[in-house]
């Protein structure tokens, strides 16, 4: 009983740090995308409504890391679930 | 601005949602139906309610509205709350859905013993939900002012009305139903205004860019104020909108709705891909045909030049001049639709927190029934429509943006830093999550109010106390520091009992893999 939940209490924690791995990765892209764009707007105030490709890479990279995050979990509990089977 | 078509489509809305709320009421009848609508719903509905509880008219029609007046914060306006969503999906849905059942606040109270964090926590989720329903108030009252040409007070005592029905007698049930009927009306009005700005253009998108770029060099003659100036203020309200996602109490408790984990996780992703979807057409589409088509037709302007109603207004203007009156009606009836069914998540959320957290488990400390409870619940949403239709009467005229913004900060400040340590960090102790939340709270709102847009534009002072409207990039840290050190300096909180709730807790938070 002991065991089993100290294996429920791992695999928590090692859940945390994946997403914790995951987060911080699209945190920091975010970051960069927001200073990307204060640069932008320094040299001209319209430049990411005339360049069409800022929101472009912005919606779209956030979109690879939520998808990026949604693969890497459901094959961790694949792997979580083989390993509970075996 | 008055038409026929667009009274009979308000009058359409008016009277589907009301027979939404009959059908659902005749289904709810437990406490966790009302809360929670018995977590029948399944992902993919979820995902559907959550993009129509998050796209507020507010967000769509300030965002187009950012854009068409030459505010390039309009970009971060659509490109924030998707990284909101990726930290909801990595963090929060899952753990929510295992450990809560009907509010935010009972989750954090399940760490600790006594009432004071669940009061704190329902107390700071009452004030993101008023400043967001005030916000929603005062755009509702403006908007049908103008589109069926009402008293602005009148507007606001009807959408009040009807959101209490909503939520007073179909409960959880009816404002999800509200909620997916807005986002199917809301992606069909989008999608069929797409087709006709692109027919315009011989479905050819590069020259509506072109024709808009043209119209920005002739209009667009001085430079803009917007957050983006400044890189402070460009972090700050990226945080805000980011992460503030993560501690609005009415997105939030839409994943008690759902039966397990799995359904938590695919709402999300349905919502985000809605959500962007509608946001990237509505900047990339909508907003540069109003740009390109708009500008240099007196007819939409007035005397001084500005456009009629205000920047809010471009795609309201814009469906005129596509499809005429029948079309503005349509685009007005959705933008009806989409104002009910936020206030009526809002209410929801605001009912809930008075009912649940502060009436059955703080003040009668978990003795009352579920008749008596759920009898409070009907009160509170009755005191929740008084308040706001008052708030929103007496707010008139106040920058919609500014009031969103403020719900944003308090809950990136506030909600979202005490939920997430209380998920995630062994050491929390009570004091600690009091203090810390209690800092965000104090220091977001305290900044807003000594910033330019209260100090200066309200309060009329000649110099602001706090020279920026953004507060979260210091707000949030400031409530994380304190919550970790209050937490440090608590040797009784950091009892070996304390660590095994904290145990348990992750768990079950992790129990369905």
């Amino acid at each position: 009983m002991a065991d089993e939940s100290n294996v429920v209490v791992r695999r928590a924690r090692m859940r945390a740090r994946l997403s914790l791995l995951l987060a911080g990765v699209s945190c920091a892209v975010f970051l960069f995308f927001l200073v990307l764009l204060n640069r932008a707007v320094q040299q001209d105030p319209l430049a990411p409504l005339r360049d069409v490709r800022f929101s472009v890479i912005g919606v779209g990279i956030n979109f690879a890391l939520a998808l990026c995050s949604v693969a890497a979990f459901g094959y961790w509990r694949r792997v979580e679930r083989a390993r509970a089977g075996r | 601005m008055r038409s026929p078509i667009a009274i009979a489509l308000f009058l359409i809305v008016i009277i589907s949602t009301l027979l939404i709320t009959r059908w659902a009421a005749r289904r709810t009848r437990s406490r966790s139906e009302f809360y929670a609508a018995g977590s029948s719903i399944t992902g993919t509905q979820n995902g559907l309610a959550i993009a129509g509880d998050f796209m507020s008219a507010s967000t769509i029609l300030g965002v187009a509205g950012l854009a068409f007046s030459g505010n390039s914060d309009a970009v971060l306006y659509i490109v924030a709350p998707l990284l909101g969503f990726t930290v909801m999906l990595l963090f929060i849905a899952e753990p929510l859905r295992n450990l809560g059942r009907y509010t935010v606040p009972e989750v954090v109270a399940l760490r600790f013993t006594g009432r004071g964090v669940r009061a704190f926590t329902a107390a700071a989720s009452l004030v993101v939900t008023i400043f967001y329903l005030i916000a929603q108030m005062v755009g509702a009252g403006a908007l049908i002012e103008i589109l069926l040409g009402v008293p602005y007070w009148l507007a606001v005592v009807v959408v009040a009305t009807l959101m209490m029905l909503y939520v007073a007698f179909g409960g959880m049930l009816a404002t999800t139903w509200v909620q997916i009927t807005k986002a199917v009306v809301l992606i069909v009005g989008v999608l069929l205004m797409t087709v006709l700005t692109l027919s315009r253009v011989d479905y050819d998108i590069g020259s509506l860019y072109s024709a808009a770029r043209a119209q920005m060099e002739l209009v667009f003659t001085s430079n803009r104020t917007g957050a983006l100036n400044s890189l402070y203020s460009t972090i700050s309200l990226g945080l805000a909108l980011s992460l503030g996602v993560c501690g609005l109490p009415h997105v939030l408790m839409r994943f008690f709705t759902v039966p397990d984990a799995r359904q938590a996780r695919r709402s999300i992703v349905v919502a985000m891909v809605l959500i962007a979807v509608v946001f990237l057409i509505i900047l990339f589409v909508l907003a540069y045909a109003a740009i390109a088509f708009l500008y240099g037709k007196p007819e939409f302007f007035d005397d001084a030049g500005v456009l009629r109603g205000g920047a809010n207004m471009a795609v309201v203007h814009l469906s005129r001049l596509l499809g005429g009156d029948v079309l503005m009606g349509i685009v007005s009836a959705v933008t009806f639709a989409t104002i009910l069914a936020v206030v009526a998540g809002l209410t929801m959320a605001s009912a809930g927190a008075l009912a649940h957290d502060l009436y059955a488990q703080v003040l009668r400390r978990g003795a009352a029934t579920e008749e008596q409870e759920l009898r409070v619940f009907r009160l509170a949403t009755l005191a929740v429509t008084v308040v706001a239709a008052l708030l929103g009467v007496a707010f008139k005229g106040t920058n919609i943006s500014f009031l969103v913004s403020l719900a944003f900060s308090v809950a990136a400040s506030a909600n979202f830093p005490v939920l997430m340590l209380a998920l995630y960090w062994r050491g929390l102790t009570k004091r600690g999550a009091l203090i810390g939340g209690a800092v965000g709270l104090i220091t977001s709102t305290g900044m807003l109010i000594a910033g330019p847009a209260i100090w200066v534009d309200v309060l009329r002072y000649q110099q602001p106390l706090f020279g920026s409207n953004y507060p979260t990039l210091i707000a949030m840290p400031l409530a994380l520091l304190t919550a970790w050190a209050g937490s440090l300096l608590d040797a009784r909180g950091q009892d070996e009992r304390a660590g095994r709730t904290f145990d348990e807790l992750a768990a079950k938070a992790s129990s369905a893999l």
